[in-house]
């Protein structure tokens, strides 16, 4: 039995649909990549996933986790799994911590929340887990305030927190946003490692394809809230068969080998359309090159085309 | 939101013409008439009468014109000297910025009852001391909010254009910093006024402000408590006119300062 | 933290020496010779000259500022001109009620502000919500003296359950204290209506903030999270308009010591002003100021204690 199996899962706004059907499943300590640019849908399938999603969205579809719907759960019911099976981290990490309290006890509050431990033994993972995701000096950094400590630092912080009762399930919504190119790949690798060691799924949210391949086994491409392409994700990234996939992997920065000439860096003309003008068929048709007509009257069935791997287009071959 | 403005408009609307109204005209006596004293509401007096026998309708009227006219005077005066104050401290900066800053936090610690009342003591109770008083206490906030929306401006391209130009600060001042910090003063010296009112109404009530006879909706308070088991009516009118018109310019600086400024419609409650 | 704490009291004392200087200047400097003033324009040369002399009024205006500044600091404000005692006999005479009623009015004012306000933004947008704010906003409109009136027609004329005014003394403590109901009400509404507004759009704003968001995924309860993590960092604006607050109950209680006739200080600083006894005026007026001051030092100190940000350099 899978970790998690979603299916059909479908979020309306009172705008248009912003998710539009979404199956997938996950295995215990497997890493997944989704991929997609914002309005993608990507960043609310992993809200769906925590019962967060924002006021004004309905939701449909089933999500089963550990084998139990988790879709029609309270919110009381959701409190059980957040936190203690299913933990998430979030793109601004300055902004993600309590400013007024100590990064140890917002460490310590998951554990205490969720298991009934003694303080001390809280305070004892909590060093645990600030060692584990590498913070320097973490003994002193457990009593700093989120203020004295840099990017990379609180973003590990966040990470610890996240780990505090040893999830099943690992949630990273572009983590790496705020972050430069060094510390981006060293979080990366952190969390990469983390889930190899502690057996745990992870689901790495990102417009980065580089970030997802560094990180990810499998990857999912989501545009306009449809899942677009699925598969192994070295597979996918060297051979994509979607146009959309195309796309964004030549939009994707690569270092200039030295002596070649400064190239403008190829992008996907056009921009993601609002919710309300989302294109009936395809949601890709109006900003693809290899657009026909039928394209934008009915949405291309999801069809496999090779080894655990599916597209969503009538056009590419695959 | 703009329900809440155009109902501040029209009750503010509704204080400014009972007070220039009641210079001209007004429905009943305000003479002194004992006979007359406490009468019911009637056609003649359609409000009653009071303890001496005056059209209450005519007194709450003419409170009005003390309630405009401490406010014009006190706001006026605060208003005026408080962004001299404020545009100085941005065009200067320096200490002179820091000095005006700490006279205004100095000032905070007089409440406008405490000024009223060290000028009470030495020159005795007037309705100036009380415009003074009001006047003192809206000093340090224009000051304040001037130098705030002076500085965002002065840190604009065209205004740093002006003045490697050459132009003086003084012109620069006039000519750019004033007309663009003009909307914010004006939201601010509408609020200021619903303070100004209710400080007006507090200081009368005590004795501070309006003096007698000059009708005020603050004293004919003071004089209806001394009558409450006789005629709780009259301490209800005076009150109600306060309400009305403090609500009323409340309720327009919410209206003026959602139409000034587009970025903060919806956000504050 | 000491940094800190040094700098604040440097500035308390400076803002304290300023305000004496502002008071001594108004009621001294001001009115040319306070001892005419006292006296009435129909009194004699000699009276006059008498009364210089006995307030030591010949002395050049910086001595007797020193002079009067120096007392103050041991705690003496001069002699009542009109009661004929030490005026600071006179303050700890009526300091207890005056100290009673803005305590009380503070703590109901700040407890039904922050309840009503956290109520309203967890109803946002709701019939419970809008009931809160269409109050509030009719609240601020209103005078504290006319809604302290309203209430002795109320609940003295009308219904006779409580005393219209006047103070029994601390003798029976139920008895005061029953004295006391209706200027403590009077002297909170209007309070707490302006606070709970500020109270709600805060634990509004801050609800939206990203690390209220990080609560939630921790799996915390609703409950938990307005406690631990939202209510502390929606402090920080309620603490700044309770400090503004304070200077609007001090003048307050003046206001209604009078409307209820409690033998507090309020009441005293009017007797004063009616027999011309400026130095009881004045050391009243210093000592309201004073009070105002340290107030708002006290709520520099509990921004520092709320905010670990500010207790650096």
């Amino acid at each position: 039995m899978s970790l998690l199996a979603v299916r059909d899962l479908r979020v309306d706004f009172p705008a248009g649909t912003a998710l539009r059907g979404l199956s997938f499943d996950l295995e215990r300590g497997e890493r997944l990549g989704v991929a997609g640019e914002s309005g993608s849908g990507k960043t609310l399938a992993a809200l769906a996933l925590m019962g967060m999603l924002p006021e004004g969205a309905r939701a449909s579809g089933e999500i089963l986790f550990d084998g139990h719907p988790v879709s029609s759960l309270s919110e009381t019911g959701w409190t059980a799994l957040r936190g203690r099976r299913i933990a998430m981290i979030f793109q601004e990490p300055m902004s993600a911590l309590n400013p007024l309290q100590q990064i140890g006890r917002q460490i310590t509050e998951t554990i205490l929340w969720h298991e009934a431990v003694t303080r001390a033994e809280a305070a004892r993972r909590a060093l645990a887990l600030m060692t584990e995701v590498g913070m320097p000096d973490p003994e002193a950094r457990l009593r700093m305030y989120p203020h004295a400590l840099s990017g990379g630092q609180r973003q590990r912080a966040l990470i610890a927190m996240a780990l505090a009762c040893n999830p099943d399930l690992l949630l990273a919504d572009e983590p790496t946003t705020a972050l430069d190119a060094t510390r981006t790949v060293q979080v990366l690798d952190l969390l990469r490692k983390l889930a190899q060691t502690r057996g745990m799924a992870l689901m790495l949210i990102s417009h980065d394809l580089a970030a997802i391949e560094r990180v990810s086994e499998r990857v999912l491409v989501l545009y306009g809230g449809d899942l677009m392409e699925a598969g192994p994700a070295g597979a996918v990234l060297a051979d994509p068969a979607h146009p959309y996939t195309q796309g964004l992997i030549a939009a994707r920065p690569r270092p200039r080998p030295p002596g070649t000439p400064r190239r403008a860096l190829p992008t996907i003309p056009g921009t993601v359309p609002g919710l309300a003008n989302l294109p009936q068929g395809c949601r890709f048709y109006g900003r693809c090159a290899q657009a026909v007509p039928g394209c934008a009257d009915a949405r291309p069935a999801l069809r496999q085309t090779g080894e655990g791997r599916v597209l969503r287009c009538v056009r590419a071959l695959g | 939101m703009r329900v809440n403005g155009a109902i501040g408009g029209a009750l503010v609307g509704l204080v400014a013409l009972t007070a220039a109204v009641s210079v001209v005209w007004l429905p009943g006596s305000t003479g002194i008439d004992v006979a007359a004293k406490f009468a019911e509401p009637s056609p003649a007096n359609l409000l009653g009468t009071d303890q001496l026998g005056r059209d209450v309708l005519s007194l709450l009227m003419q409170g009005a014109q003390a309630s405009v006219l401490v406010a014009l005077l006190s706001v006026g005066i605060g208003a005026s000297l408080g962004t001299a104050l404020g545009l100085l401290a941005a065009a200067r900066g320096g200490w002179a910025e820091e000095g005006v800053m700490r006279l205004a936090d100095l000032a905070f610690a007089f409440p406008a009852l405490l000024f009223a009342i060290m000028l009470a003591a030495v020159f005795g109770p007037s309705l100036s001391n009380a415009v003074l008083a009001i006047a003192f206490i809206m000093v340090p906030i224009f000051a304040r909010v001037a130098r705030a929306s002076a500085n965002q401006i002065w840190a604009r391209e065209y205004v740093q254009a002006a003045i490697a130009a050459g132009r003086s600060r003084l012109g620069i001042t006039l000519d750019h910093i004033l007309p663009n910090i003009a909307a914010v003063l004006v939201v601010q010296a509408t609020i200021e006024f619903a303070i100004a009112i209710l400080a007006e109404a507090a200081l009368s009530y005590l004795g501070l402000g309006v003096q007698p006879p000059t009708p005020s909706w603050g004293r004919m308070l003071a004089e209806a408590q001394t009558l409450l088991y006789l005629a709780p009516q009259l301490a209800i009118w005076p009150g109600l006119c306060i309400v009305v018109a403090v609500l009323g310019f409340n309720l327009l600086g919410d209206g003026l300062r959602d139409w000034a400024d587009p970025r903060l419609r919806g956000l504050r409650a | 933290m000491t940094l800190f704490l040094l700098r604040k009291l440097g500035t308390l004392a400076a803002t304290l020496i300023a305000v004496s200087v502002i008071v001594f200047a108004v009621m001294n400097v001001l009115p040319g010779d306070p001892a005419l003033v006292m006296l009435g324009l129909d009194s004699t040369p000699d009276a006059q000259a008498a009364l210089r002399e006995a307030l030591g009024l010949n002395a050049p205006v910086h001595i007797r500022y020193l002079d009067w500044a120096g007392a103050v600091l041991q705690g003496d404000f001069g002699v009542s001109y009109s009661f004929d005692i030490p005026v600071g006999d006179l303050i700890a005479e009526r300091l207890p009620m005056t100290l009673a009623l803005a305590f009380m009015a503070t703590l109901l004012t700040v407890t039904t502000a922050l309840a009503l306000g956290v109520f309203a933004a967890a109803r946002h947008g709701r019939i419970a919500d809008w009931g809160v704010m269409a109050i509030s906003q009719l609240g601020i409109a209103l005078p504290a003296f006319w809604l302290a009136i309203l209430l002795v027609i109320l609940f003295a004329v009308t219904l006779r359950l409580l005393p219209p005014g006047g103070f029994p003394g601390w003798e029976d403590p139920g008895a005061a204290l029953t004295a006391l109901i209706l200027p403590t009400v009077s002297l909170t509404l209007v309070q707490a209506a302006i606070l709970a507004r500020v109270t709600r759009s805060s634990v509004l704003e801050v609800m939206r903030l990203d690390y209220a968001r990080t609560a939630r995924a921790k799996g915390l309860s609703r409950g938990a999270i307005l406690r631990r993590h939202v209510l502390p960092n929606a402090l920080i604006p309620i603490v700044t308009i309770i400090g503004l607050q304070i200077a609007n109950l001090v003048t307050g209680t003046i206001v209604i010591e009078n409307v209820f006739y409690l033998p507090g200080l309020g009441r005293l600083i009017f007797q004063s002003i009616a027999n011309r006894d400026l130095p009881t005026v004045q050391a009243l007026v210093l000592f309201f100021a004073a009070v105002v001051v340290v107030a708002n030092f006290l709520v520099d100190l509990a921004y520092a204690a709320i905010d670990p940000r500010l207790r650096t350099g």
